[in-house]
């Protein structure tokens, strides 16, 4: 499943996820600006795809509107490198500022026996920086994580 | 909030504080305890603890001489929280993501 690595004293985040097809397929899927809309983000947020060029010193660039406050928040970055379908890099900022605003991306795809195991870096500016990424509202974090609870209990 | 948890994390962040906090894992112990595995003066020593205690992490007892040092998790249950609901924010992305990924499969296949 989705594995979270966040250690205390390093200034990156790394998630893994392992996709059960060809990682041809998973890397299209994953640099595709017409689904971004139907995976990236949080739920309760409407994104849209403003420039998504996937090519080295191509630019991207995602608005995500909060379907309950209609407040927006746009995300942008440049294409380091594309080397298609073993991996990408690129820096990410959230155009809002604050800790932990700029960070340089490494994604990996590596497919074992037909299926693909993703990993991607996320490679904070420091230590303080990443730490200081965690959102304030904590609170409002551990209700929905509870919703999400709830729903996969009722889906179930 | 936020400071809280930049405090905890800036915490454990050091080797030192984190091989303390994993002693008190089996249970309270006093400071000279403490202090014996690590080729440090009781001053250092003292100072780590000083950034445990502040992060919420131990918390000294105010009786006697003893004055044990304690394992204190609700700091440790904030930080997992927020690294379980980001984990379940990815996996959530991912899952749909997938669920893309299999119909574009499937329009190939078929």
């Amino acid at each position: 499943m989705t594995e979270v690595i966040f250690e205390p004293g390093r200034q990156d985040i790394i998630i893994k996820r392992e996709f059960d097809a060809p990682r041809d397929v998973v890397f299209q899927a994953f640099t595709n600006p017409e689904l971004i809309p139907r995976w990236w983000g949080a739920r309760r947020f409407t994104t849209t795809v403003e420039w998504m060029d996937v090519r080295h010193g191509g630019k991207w660039r995602f608005v995500s509107r909060n379907n309950e406050d209609g407040n927006e928040y746009a995300f942008r970055g440049v294409y380091h490198d594309v080397v298609a379908p073993s991996g990408t890099v690129f820096t990410f900022e959230f155009e809002h500022g604050g800790p932990g605003y700029l960070q340089l991306v490494t994604e990996s795809f590596e497919e074992v026996d037909g299926r693909t195991q993703y990993v991607q870096v996320s490679l904070f500016q420091s230590v303080e920086d990443r730490d200081g990424w965690i959102p304030t509202d904590m609170d409002r974090g551990i209700r929905e994580s509870m919703d999400l609870l709830a729903d996969l209990i009722a889906g179930s | 909030m936020e400071d809280e948890l930049s405090r905890t994390f800036a915490a454990l962040a050091d080797p030192t504080r984190r091989a303390i906090l994993a002693r008190l894992a089996d249970g309270p112990a006093p400071v000279n305890e403490l202090a014996q595995p690590f080729d440090m003066t009781a001053q250092a020593i003292s100072k780590h603890l000083k950034v445990l205690e502040a992060a919420g992490l131990i918390s000294r007892s105010r009786q006697g001489q003893w004055r044990p040092c304690r394992l204190e998790v609700a700091p440790l249950d904030a930080v997992t929280a927020w690294i379980a609901r980001y984990r379940a924010a990815w996996q959530d992305s991912f899952d749909r993501l997938e669920a893309e990924i299999k119909k574009i499969q499937a329009k190939e296949d078929g």
